[in-house]
């Protein structure tokens, strides 16, 4: 086996990857905006205890969270798209699941496992929030609600934020299992580049590289964001 | 005048406090003094329903509230004609000095933001915290921060102001500065219900001195009369250990 690296197949792949880089973000933003709202109601409910409800969370988010990304992209994507053929058959649509595009089983997928993961680090974060602030706050005369949204929401985003961070951006780095559904983002790209030129070297350096940027960056932008939002020390 | 009439509470097996009765009139500063465990946070926090109630009622504005099952809309209106002053203040720690003396009056009674700022302003300025207006509360001394505290509550201008032990958390150092400021508070005529250990303060400042012993009242007078001569057991005994020197 010969050790060539070929420099100009690298670029070509490179620029390739780069294409991808939208298709990786937009799950990220998908699973990001579903998750961390969806993560807040399941901490709320969970730390409330409110019965049954609490406990089918508690086991959601232990299986969201107890089981591979690629476990669930292999499970869904064999068993989502019959189920849904069958249920838009029994329906009588006019519409083929197959013509879905699969990012939007991405979307799901990473909708669910941020959601889940997103939900622990609401749970300690508002645990973190001492119950005299709240406390405070109602005795001031505010209603439940905007005590909420005045004192105790501010101070657990605060305590979080290094924490929704890091997992935001290991969900970046996750989402490259993507490929597997056909789906071209960064990885998808790049390695139909290698698959093409069989050069999977370069191809496997160029995915490295433009992870290492996107996440340097995206660490970048949320350490400015965390100082903007964040002009207080929590604790 | 404020009413409290037969408020009583338990926690699990434990009866914390067994029938408690109290009037304070308009102006009046009440002191609660009693051992550690009597109650007499709990009394406090059932007035703001912080703490739910097994039974009692509150008159307040000549209307009779349930302590027990007052609704949503009257706890609501309770809290604001009341205010509290935490043992260990409980500013708003993502608020700076000026907002968390505004955030009540602004959302909590509608205040346009300009009169607001103008009430904290003059409020800070009583408890002598205005060049402080822009700090956020970690960067303050704990005497600072229960003087903000006080502002907080002052500027609410409520019918009471509840302070629950207010020195207690604090430096030795710093007990004098916050005494000062309620001893201003009740020459000026602020309505006041204090529990606290610090008793010089309440023969000053105090009207009325009330005894809380194992949930109920055990003794209540003039200031003067219960701190001096107390007539039951163990108010004496109570004051003894506070006093150790002292003649009662
Ligand atoms: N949320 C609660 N759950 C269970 N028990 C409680 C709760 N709050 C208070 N208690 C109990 O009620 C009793 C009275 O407490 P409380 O705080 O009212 O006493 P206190 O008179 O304020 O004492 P201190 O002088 O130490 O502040 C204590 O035995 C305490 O353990
Ligand atoms: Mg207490």
């Amino acid at each position: 086996m010969s050790f060539q690296f070929d420099f100009p197949f690298a670029r070509r792949a490179f620029a390739e990857a780069l294409l991808g880089i939208p298709v990786t973000l937009s799950v990220v933003l998908a699973a990001f905006l579903a998750g961390f709202p969806l993560g807040f109601l399941i901490a709320r409910c969970r730390l409330r205890r409110t019965p049954v409800i609490s406990q089918i969370l508690t086991v959601y988010v232990s299986f969201a969270r107890g089981t591979p990304v690629v476990v669930k992209i292999l499970l869904f994507y064999s068993l989502l798209p019959p189920a849904l053929e069958h249920a838009i058959r029994v329906l009588g649509l006019n519409f083929s699941i197959y013509d879905l595009n699969p990012i939007v089983y991405a979307f799901i997928i990473f909708g669910i496992t941020s959601s889940a993961t997103y939900s622990e680090i609401w749970r300690s974060a508002l645990n973190g929030v001492d119950s005299g602030q709240y406390e405070a706050a109602v005795s001031v005369g505010l209603t439940p609600f905007q005590a909420y949204l005045e004192v105790v929401l501010p101070q657990a985003l605060a305590i979080g934020a290094p924490a929704f961070c890091s997992s935001t951006l290991s969900m970046l780095k996750g989402t490259s299992v993507v490929f597997l559904m056909a789906i071209l983002d960064i990885t998808g790209r790049a390695r139909l580049a290698a698959a093409m030129g069989y050069k999977y070297l370069e191809a496997y350096v160029v995915i490295f590289l433009v992870y290492l940027t996107v996440c340097g960056i995206l660490e970048q932008v949320f350490k400015l964001l965390e100082q903007r939002l964040v002009r207080f020390r929590a604790s | 005048m404020l009413r409290l009439e037969n408020v009583r509470k338990r926690f699990g097996d434990q009866e914390i406090l067994k029938g408690i009765d109290l009037v304070i009139e308009n102006g009046e500063v009440v002191v609660i003094i009693g051992p550690s465990g009597s109650g007499k946070t709990t009394l406090l926090r059932c007035l703001n329903f912080l703490v739910r109630a097994d039974e009692g009622n509150l008159w307040i504005h000549d209307r009779k509230v349930n302590l027990a099952a007052a609704d949503r809309k009257t706890i609501l209106e309770v809290r604001r004609s009341t205010a509290f002053v935490f043992q260990n203040y409980n500013l708003f720690r993502n608020k700076t000095v000026l907002d968390n003396v505004t955030l009540g009056l602004i959302k909590g009674r509608g205040t346009a933001r300009g009169r607001a700022e103008e009430i904290a302003t003059a409020a800070l300025e009583q408890v002598g915290m205005k060049k402080f207006m822009a700090r956020y509360p970690n960067t303050l001394s704990g005497g600072q921060q229960q003087r903000v505290g006080i502002a907080r509550a002052v500027a609410l201008n409520p019918d009471i102001i509840l302070f629950d032990e207010p020195t207690s958390a604090l430096d030795p150092e710093m007990v004098g500065e916050v005494l000062d400021v309620m001893k201003g508070l009740a020459g000026d005529g602020t309505t006041m219900l204090i529990v606290t250990h610090e008793i010089s303060f309440a023969r000053e400042a105090a009207d009325q001195v009330i005894f809380i012993d194992e949930g109920v009242v055990a003794e209540k007078g003039q200031a003067e009369e219960v701190l001096a001569h107390p007539r039951e057991e163990r108010t004496k005994r109570f004051l003894r250990r506070l006093l150790p020197d002292s003649a009662a």
